[in-house]
């Protein structure tokens, strides 16, 4: 069995936070989720120092990030940021998670070199479907130079 | 007295000697009309002074007031302009504030929403029938909050549109959206009549946006009634496009032909037409967008036609 696939959310609020790991048990994703709270704790741990170096920690890497915008100190787009200025972070695929749907939020996002974003949403039911099938995507369907083979069950 | 007005007094009547002395060499009156002969000039002459110093006087006020008006005059278009840029401004924050507040707001609806979603899934068991009622209105009431908040973040993306000008032929234009219309609400029971229009200039997405409020409406405010029917015409007028869309639809008071347009304005409260008054609004935005007009007609159970202008092609005559 190969080691789980991990996955980094950085989110301030709670509430988005119990939604979205409550659809990943629900929907029995395989991942293993690391859950930072604030902008500089998740920097740290991935070993970015925003002037683009960062320790060698590769085993802490994560198959994906998934980035909330607004949070207080630094946010979003700085993380998004220090992301993509460190080499050792630079080809993790970063999704964005707002509610705000912007267009000049979601641009930025882009220009900055986020890899997707999605509408955080309410829906009548499945709360936090919008994670799960983002997460499902980023890990099961997508494909990096490092990801290795995709494997067929 | 003044001093200028003794001044006036020496000078009206050492005039008047000078000119009692000049009539007696130059006239030469018999000896009793001279008192009559000054007298005559000094009347004279102070009268042509009065007048004399009146214009000037009325001169010099006239000049003064010029001055100030000019003076008022640039004042008012100084403070006209100060206006001007503070209504622009304060346009501008409320409308930042409507579009952050409508951005913000999303979180802890979405919360309400999510959690009250994971209250029945979770602890359906523990929850009386009652208690399910009240779930569920707190819900009704959410959604309709986000219903509301998507309108406003609709006219908030018509209002910064970058408008995409182009040749529109708006019958096909028309057909599409009426479908659309058709198939989003389920609801086929209504004829499109089409009359052949003159083509206009405009943004394809929001015209399209425009006549599905349109004929969604029309849809709406037609259920349950006989030989449905809606009808587009278009005249070109000019440099524009004067397009109308008519329904035999239930109508409304043109008492409140006023709020028709304005948002969050319903003009029906029956629960069973859904709504959140912001399709006129959408419709009015975008239209003016365009520099173009909309305005209603409606008698109460016979109709309404909805007529807006838009720049003609200029490409096709």
């Amino acid at each position: 069995m190969s080691a789980p696939t991990r996955i980094v959310l950085v989110d301030d609020d709670r509430d988005d936070i119990e939604v979205a790991l409550r659809a990943a048990r629900r929907e029995q994703l395989p991942v293993t989720i690391t859950v930072f709270h604030d902008g500089r704790e998740v920097l740290d741990a991935l070993g970015v120092d925003g002037n683009g170096h960062g320790a060698p920690r590769p085993h802490l890497l994560p198959h994906a990030i998934f980035l909330d915008l607004r949070m207080p100190r630094i946010d979003g787009w700085e993380i998004l940021r220090q992301l993509r200025a460190s080499p050792r972070t630079r080809d993790i695929p970063v999704i964005i998670q707002s509610w705000s749907t912007r267009p000049e939020d979601i641009e930025r996002c882009y220009e900055l070199g986020a890899n997707s974003f999605v509408a955080k949403r309410m829906t009548p039911g499945n709360p936090g479907f919008y994670f799960a099938d983002a997460v499902r995507y980023w890990i099961q369907l997508n494909q990096t130079p490092y990801s290795g083979p995709a494997v067929e069950a | 007295m003044t001093a200028s007005g003794v001044a006036r007094f020496v000078l009206l009547l050492w005039i008047a000697v000078c000119a009692a002395g000049f009539a007696v060499v130059w006239m030469a009156p018999a000896p009793y009309e001279l008192p009559f002969v000054g007298i005559l000039f000094a009347f004279v002459l102070s009268l042509l002074t009065y007048q004399m110093r009146r214009s000037y006087l009325l001169a010099r006020a006239l000049e003064k007031g010029n001055r100030t008006l000019a003076a008022s005059a640039d004042e008012l278009r100084r403070l006209n302009e100060i206006l001007e840029a503070r209504v622009s401004e304060r346009t501008r924050e409320l409308e930042t504030m409507t579009h952050s507040f409508s951005h913000d707001l999303k979180s802890p609806l979405g919360a309400i929403l999510n959690f009250s979603a994971i209250l029945v899934e979770d602890h359906r068991e523990e929850l009386s029938k009652e208690g399910m009622e009240v779930v569920a209105r707190i819900r009704r009431s959410a959604i309709r909050a986000t219903a509301l908040l998507d309108g406003l973040l609709r006219l908030d993306r018509a209002r910064l549109a970058v408008i995409d000008e182009q040749e529109i032929d708006i019958g096909s234009v028309a057909r599409q959206a009426f479908a659309q219309v058709e198939s989003a609400s389920d609801d086929h029971g209504m004829e499109l009549i089409l009359e052949p229009m003159p083509d206009a200039r405009g943004d394809r997405f929001l015209v399209t946006d425009v006549l599905m409020n349109l004929f969604d409406n029309a849809l709406k405010f037609s259920r349950g009634r006989e030989k449905r029917r809606v009808t587009m015409r278009g005249f070109r007028e000019g440099g524009e496009c004067r397009y109308e869309i008519a329904d035999n639809g239930q109508g409304f008071e043109m008492a409140y032909v006023d709020k028709l347009f304005g948002v969050f304005e319903r003009l029906h409260t029956s629960p069973e037409i859904p709504g959140t008054g912001v399709g006129l609004a959408l419709v009015k935005k975008i239209i003016q967008r365009h520099g173009g007009r909309v305005w209603a007609e409606s008698e109460v159970d016979r109709g309404t036609r909805v007529s807006f202008t838009l720049p003609a092609s200029i490409v096709s005559q």
